[in-house]
């Protein structure tokens, strides 16, 4: 007899119900209405369980059949009807790269308010060709969310095992010149940069081009949240909770300041399944005032 | 001479593979009666469920229940073929063959199940696609080596509250996929599952009142398919109070029926509301056709009804496809006293049927007689004519019929009395052509007489149409046969008809 088992972790659990509820709630006020969500809810879906109160339709993902099982068994418990209950079979990036899923079902709603990306995985995970699915995914993302121009939360959770480390460090000098460019000398804190940890990396390598993808579709990234902890596997996992907002006007790329809002941006920890802020905090970039 | 017989053993090799295609693709002759046994065994379950839903999504179908669902020992009495812990007499369901139903229809069924106080639910898998090439390859399998190589099942930790089934019916064939779509679903589930009847069925508590008095073995689940629920027909709102009524033989209970006539004289609109169905435990068996002697006793007045005759003896027993009932001396009586019983249905059909056309027959009457006293032409005035008649001896019909309330009669004979006066006053009216064009052409035509050679020119000359020139071309026909021979008489005659019209046109 086989044993299927699925588990969450303290962590994970804290930070579903106080780090994401918190930013979750607020774009629900915002919006004044149910958030659309979309995303990778696991067969026990508890995120979507922990903010049901702030959902309205759920579209979830699942590549797995027996996950994709059990969530419509756990959906029917909880009393979500099929029809704002939706489960698409596949892999989430080939999902939104194709708009539709392993059965040609289209998504019931064609854009959404909460983006849930757990992948667990690494975000810039290429193939032979040198080129990432889930890359090309995410600016899909983009392109979709503004034909309608809506404002999105995108939650994603990636590790920290990526092979293109080289990638977190390019990306840290692009930073530092650009900054330049801006006359602000942001050396000593890109020099920690390098010298820390991969989540404290990925911290500013993911914020920095998300900022930069969503920029062309119109999103600037304003609200930016990020949490370290250490997953089920043992592998060190970072969390993000980012508001994307569209505007028409935005064009160009991103300015000074929300280059060294992403060097500055404070990095929270889960330990144990308590919430603290991580006792190693990035060294900060202080701009003189102009005059 | 004495034979001494004894036992012939069996083992579980002595029963090959083959016989499992009988008890699932030749069984169930519509693919998705697999959604009716998997429903009925949740219903069936202890206790039975608040809810059940059945999802939809690409080619896979769910069917979820939060009934008691199944421990160790009752999925070990599931997974066998033909055996069921089911008692017939509290149970639709007790073959032990319906989670069979669906191998034939999809690549794999998956039914998880748990029920309260267990710390597992537990899994079984099976893949109906190793059971179907091993079906198609003809070989030579027992049925249980068949069974264990393609039936298998896990188990997974779940909260001790948690309790119910989930069957899911992984990838649906493409031969059958045509049947899966969102309407045939719905529309077969309304028709067959044990629902809620329809809120538009305006006797929808009168009748569920009656049916729960009467029908011991009666129930309702709440179902719904894709989110939305489902209810059981009819969805009509203008239907007749509705007439129930036991069948009975002797003292016995057979069948508690309903039934409701259509308020409008005719047929019910909608197809899948018309006639009566068999119900057990509130399931349908067999379908709109099979309620024999309602359609024997009714003929075409069948459609003019909607109802539901539900089962109440245990002897009446449902066949294994659920299409009709076994042979039984209880069913024979069901359908021996079924037949009297309609036999009054249709009375009640045809008297209904004979008031309204009454009825229609006054306001037919009140719409003659309105009508103007001149006509605009003879075809207008025939038309008219030919109506009163009609109505006449409809109207005199109705007086004569036993049918026919004695409070009406009055009002039908005041009827035929005004109808044969508007007759008597439009019989010798004169057609509407206004006088003074109708003078013109007369005084033309008077002038032109020595040139008519035939009625056709009269005709043209006078413009004339309908029946008056149908007429004359007639007597036209019948004077050139007639005088052939002699020209001269038939110009005279001919002459003389054409100045008596004139004459009768310029007045």
């Amino acid at each position: 007899m086989t044993i299927l088992t699925f588990v969450s972790t303290p962590n994970k659990d804290i930070i579903r119900s106080k780090f994401d509820k918190v930013v979750i709630e607020d774009e629900w006020r915002r919006k004044g209405r149910p958030l659309t969500y979309f995303g990778l809810p696991g067969p026990e879906m508890l995120d979507v369980l922990e903010w049901r109160k702030y959902l309205g339709t759920v579209i979830a993902v699942e590549r797995e059949m027996y996950a994709r099982h059990f969530l419509r068994t756990k959906a029917f418990k909880e009393g979500y009807a099929a029809d704002r209950f939706q489960i698409l079979a596949g892999d989430i990036d080939d999902i939104i790269l194709e708009g539709k899923d392993l059965d040609g079902k289209n998504p019931m709603e064609q854009v959404f308010d909460l983006i849930n990306l757990d992948y667990y995985g690494g975000l810039v995970y290429k193939d032979l060709k040198g080129k990432s699915k889930r890359v090309k995914a995410l600016k899909k993302l983009y392109e979709i969310q503004s034909k309608e121009g809506r404002d999105f939360l995108l939650l994603l959770t990636i590790n920290t095992r990526n092979r293109d480390y080289e990638e977190f460090d390019r990306t840290l000098d692009i930073i530092q010149n650009e900054l330049e460019d801006y006359g602000v000398d942001a050396s000593g804190v890109i020099d920690w940069y390098k010298g820390s940890r991969y989540d404290f990396k990925i911290k500013v390598y993911l914020p920095y081009v998300l900022g930069c993808w969503g920029i062309r579709d119109c999103f600037l990234c304003e609200d930016i949240h990020a949490v370290t902890y250490q997953g089920s596997s043992g592998r060190r996992m970072v969390h993000f909770a980012t508001v994307f907002h569209y505007d028409e006007k935005v064009v160009g790329r991103a300015k000074s300041g929300s280059l060294v809002d992403i060097l500055n941006l404070p990095m929270h920890e889960a330990v144990n399944g308590k919430l603290r802020e991580c006792e190693i905090q990035p060294q900060q970039l202080y701009i003189e005032p102009l005059g | 001479m004495s034979l001494k017989f004894e036992p012939v053993k069996y083992t579980a090799e002595d029963i090959g593979c083959m016989l499992f295609e009988s008890i699932t693709k030749g069984l169930y002759a519509r693919p998705l009666h697999a959604i009716r046994e998997y429903i009925q065994n949740e219903v069936e379950s202890d206790p039975p469920p608040t809810k059940v839903e059945v999802v939809l999504e690409g080619r896979n179908l769910s069917i979820i229940g939060d009934g008691g669902g199944m421990n160790e020992e009752e999925i070990e009495e599931a997974k066998k073929v033909g055996f069921s812990f089911k008692d017939p007499e509290q149970n639709f369901g007790f073959r032990g063959i319906g989670i069979w139903s669906g191998v034939s229809i999809a690549d794999k069924i998956i039914v998880s199940t748990k029920r309260t106080g267990m710390k597992k639910r537990i899994i079984l898998e099976i893949d109906c696609n190793g059971i179907k090439k091993d079906l198609d390859a003809r070989v030579r399998k027992s049925l249980t080596q068949m069974l264990t190589e393609h039936v298998r099942k896990a188990t997974l930790d779940a909260p001790e509250r948690d309790h119910g089934t989930h069957v899911q019916l992984v990838h649906i064939l493409d031969e059958v996929i045509d049947h899966f779509t969102e309407k045939e679903v719905r529309d077969y589930m309304r028709q067959v599952l044990p629902a809620e009847f329809d809120p538009r069925f305006k006797f929808r508590r009168q009748v569920t009142r009656e049916i729960k008095r009467n029908v011991p073995n009666y129930r309702v689940v709440n179902i719904s398919f894709n989110g939305k629920p489902v209810y059981r027909p009819p969805r009509i709102k203008d239907l007749e109070s509705p007439i129930t009524g036991m069948i009975k033989q002797g003292g016995r209970n057979l069948a508690f029926y309903w039934v409701c006539l259509h308020k409008e004289r005719g047929k019910i609109e909608q197809k899948d509301c018309r006639k009566l169905v068999y119900k057990q435990w509130n399931f349908t068996v067999g379908d709109r056709q099979s309620c024999l002697p309602f359609i024997d006793a009714l003929g075409h007045l069948a459609d003019w009804y909607t109802g539901e005759i539900h089962i109440i003896d245990s002897e009446i027993t449902a066949d294994s496809a659920r299409m009709s009932f076994e042979c039984s001396p209880a069913f024979d009586a069901l359908q021996e006293n079924l037949l009297d019983e309609m036999k009054e249905l249709q009375e009640r059909a045809r008297r209904k049927s004979h008031i309204e056309t009454l009825n229609k027959a006054f306001g037919d009457e009140k719409n003659l007689i309105a009508k103007p006293k001149s006509f605009k032409d003879a075809g207008d005035k025939l038309k008219w004519l030919s109506s009163a008649e009609k109505l006449r001896k409809s109207l005199r019909g109705k007086l004569a019929h036993t049918w026919t309330p004695a409070t009406k009669k009055p009002r039908i004979k005041k009827s035929l009395a005004k109808l044969e006066q508007a007759y008597k006053e439009r019989l010798g009216a004169p057609l509407k052509l206004e006088a003074e064009s109708r003078k013109k052409l007369a005084k033309k035509a008077r002038a032109k007489i020595p040139q008519l050679h035939s009625f056709a020119d009269l005709i043209k000359e006078l413009e004339l149409t309908g029946l008056v020139r149908v007429a004359l071309q007639t007597i036209e026909r019948v004077l050139d046969k007639f005088f052939a021979d002699d020209a001269e008489i038939l110009r005279r005659l001919k002459l003389a008809i054409s100045k008596a019209l004139l004459t009768k046109f310029a007045r």
